[in-house]
C-alpha cells in the first residue's frame, strides 16, 4: 500500500496542522487515513488543513473520512481542504461537499482565509 | 458457487491508412473481491484509455464510478469479503469487463453476492443526508449515477449481479 500521511504545524500558523496524504485514498487506504486524522484530533490538533496536492484519487470512502473527522472537530476546531485536482474537485462538487466544508484552491488562498 | 462466465472479447479495430491506430481496446478479468483489488481495476481502465490516447482527466469520472461500484460489491454484496486479515482464498470473485473506444467506455461488473436494487434508492437524498449528518458512507451510489451516462443493473437467473456502466467521452 503506497499511501502515506504526513502531518506538521503550518509554518504560517503553528496552531493549524497541515496534513498531507500521498497516494490514493480509496476504500482500502481510507481507514488508515481516518486513524491518522482522529489521532491528531485526540492529541488536541483540532485545526486541520488537508493538503491534497499529492493525492491522485479520492473515492467516496475518502470523502466519508473527511466528513467524519470534520464532524469530530467542528465544535472546537475545523477541517478544511486545499489543492484538490480538478477531477477530485468535481466529485466533491457532485456530492455538495463545498457547501459544508471549505475547499481552498491552494495554500495562498487558505492562508488568506485562515489568517 | 457458479463461476461467472467470461464475456466474449470485443473486436479490436484499426484505422485504414498508412498508420494503423487502435480504435478500441477491451479486456476482461476476474479478481478476488478484496479491497486490495481496487487499485488494479483502476489501473486497467486508465491504462486501456491511455493506449487510445485518452488522458486521465477524461477517464477519471468513469474510474471513480467503477471504484464505487466494485467497492459496494466487496463491502455489501460480499459483506465478509473486506474483513481485515481475512483469508484471500475465501474472497469471492469479481469479474470486470472494460471496452474503450475514442467516444465511449463501457464497463460490466459481475459478482455472485447478494442482490441489490440499484434503482430503488434515492441516491442524491441519501448522499445529502449523509453529508449533513457527517456520515462515513452513503455517497457511492449517487456518485455512480452522476458520473456515468447510462447504467443498468440486472440480477441474472443464475444468481449473478450484472452492473453495466456506460460513459460517453467528450
Amino acid at each position: 500500500m503506497d499511501f502515506k500521511v504526513k502531518a506538521a504545524p503550518a509554518e504560517w500558523d503553528p496552531s493549524i496542522t497541515t496534513v498531507s496524504p500521498q497516494g490514493s485514498i480509496d476504500a482500502l487506504t481510507a481507514s488508515y487515513f481516518e486513524k491518522e486524522l482522529l489521532a491528531l484530533a485526540a492529541k488536541g490538533r483540532r485545526k486541520i488543513l488537508v493538503d491534497c496536492a499529492q493525492v491522485d484519487f479520492i473515492s467516496s470512502a475518502g470523502i466519508g473520512v473527511l466528513m467524519v473527522v470534520f464532524g469530530e472537530v467542528e465544535k472546537d476546531g475545523f477541517l478544511k481542504v486545499m489543492n484538490l485536482s480538478d477531477e477530485v474537485h468535481e466529485s466533491f462538487d457532485l456530492l455538495g461537499v463545498p457547501e459544508v466544508m471549505a475547499i481552498y484552491k491552494n495554500e495562498k488562498e487558505a492562508r488568506k482565509a485562515l489568517a | 458457487m457458479t463461476r461467472p462466465r467470461r464475456l466474449r472479447p470485443a473486436r479490436r479495430g484499426v484505422a485504414r491508412g498508412k498508420k494503423a491506430v487502435r480504435r478500441t481496446a477491451s479486456s476482461s478479468f476476474e479478481l478476488r473481491a478484496g479491497l486490495v483489488s481496487l487499485r488494479e481495476i483502476r489501473r486497467v481502465i486508465e491504462s486501456q484509455a491511455r493506449s487510445l490516447g485518452i488522458g486521465r482527466a477524461r477517464i477519471y469520472g468513469t474510474i471513480l464510478a467503477v471504484e464505487e461500484a466494485c467497492s459496494n460489491v466487496i463491502r455489501h454484496a460480499y459483506a465478509d469479503g473486506a474483513r481485515p486479515g481475512g483469508r484471500q482464498r475465501r474472497l469471492k470473485p469479481l469479474a470486470v469487463s472494460v471496452e474503450t473506444s475514442a467516444g465511449r467506455v463501457e464497463i460490466l461488473i459481475r459478482d455472485v453476492g447478494r442482490a441489490f436494487d440499484f434503482e430503488r434508492y434515492p441516491a442524491s437524498a441519501i448522499a445529502d443526508l449523509a453529508l449533513k449528518k457527517r456520515l462515513r458512507g452513503g455517497y457511492g451510489i449517487h456518485l455512480i449515477k452522476s458520473l456515468v451516462d447510462r447504467y443498468e443493473y440486472i440480477r441474472s437467473e443464475n444468481g449473478e449481479n450484472h452492473l453495466r456502466l456506460v460513459k460517453y467521452l467528450d
